[in-house]
């Protein structure tokens, strides 16, 4: 198994940034997430708001790992993701594993924002990949590969969030300022 | 963003406009009526979106399988963390 772990603080809001990781795709930062999907929403008895989402990308393992392990190349690879938005603790934390090819390669990412301590203005993102190949010779191989991939999809998603922030901003900047006029 | 099957897109949107404008304007001020908001759009949208899994060839019993550990926390071994790398923290 590779682990692969990072942080990184944004400069905006907890509040802000959360709404921005909700409505994070479609992005042009990751043009592999084709589709997604809520399967289940609810408010658990703590007040948290837990989602269960499909994520189905374009993403595939590279030509040369397929044609070994004789499998056709795939239209859609499905990710699973559960995600905890929880209020008290400002805390919005992401878990995904991919449900496609799972007995072959599993990658398990946890991403969680929170307020960075004693600054109110700025959110922590922290990212862990856990990246496990079966079966295979070369798994060690396939793993850092996955791993330099999720780092770099990584600042992709980073740029993602970013994007949606200064929109979402902007969005409410100008409700205020209609509230303000009205 | 488009669902995984065309024909429940729509619903999809419909549902994502709603849950969207409730996070900003309802959930993130204390109001945890998720249902009372969207529940109707919810429900329209499960209807397809149930249907157009099994039509994808996807087990709905797998994919709500707990295995991502959400409500019971898994312990993490300490001995993983000295395997962290690529720290980073742009500011």
């Amino acid at each position: 198994m590779r682990i692969w772990g990072t942080e990184y603080s944004f400069n905006d809001r907890w509040e802000c940034i959360i709404l921005a990781a909700f409505r994070k795709y479609p992005n042009l930062f990751n043009p592999a997430v084709r589709a997604l999907d809520v399967l289940d929403r609810r408010v658990d008895e703590r007040g948290r708001l837990i989602s269960r989402r499909i994520i189905g990308t374009s993403w595939s393992p590279p030509s040369w790992a397929i044609k070994l392990l004789g499998l056709s190349r795939m239209p859609m690879t499905y990710v699973s993701e559960c995600s905890v938005l929880d209020l008290n603790n400002r805390t919005l934390t992401l878990k995904s594993t991919n449900f496609t090819l799972a007995s072959i390669i599993r990658i398990d990412e946890t991403l969680t924002y929170s307020v960075v301590p004693g600054d109110d203005n700025r959110t922590l993102l922290e990212q862990e990949a856990r990246i496990s190949v079966f079966k295979l010779p070369f798994s060690g191989s396939l793993e850092n590969l996955m791993a330099d991939r999720i780092s770099s999809m990584a600042g992709k998603g980073r740029e993602a969030i970013e994007e949606k922030s200064e929109l979402i901003k902007r969005e409410l900047e100008s409700i205020g300022n209609h509230t303000d006029s009205s | 963003m488009d669902s995984i099957s065309d024909k429940c897109t729509e619903l999809k949107q419909a549902y994502d406009s709603c849950f969207n404008k409730w996070l900003q304007e309802k959930f993130l001020q204390g109001d945890r009526d998720h249902d009372g908001a969207c529940g109707e759009l919810f429900s329209k949208y499960q209807v397809c979106l149930r249907e157009a899994i099994k039509e994808v060839g996807l087990n709905l019993d797998d994919l709500m399988d707990d295995h991502l550990g959400t409500d019971q926390e898994k312990t993490e071994d300490p001995k993983d963390k000295e395997h962290r790398s690529d720290k980073e923290d742009k500011k």
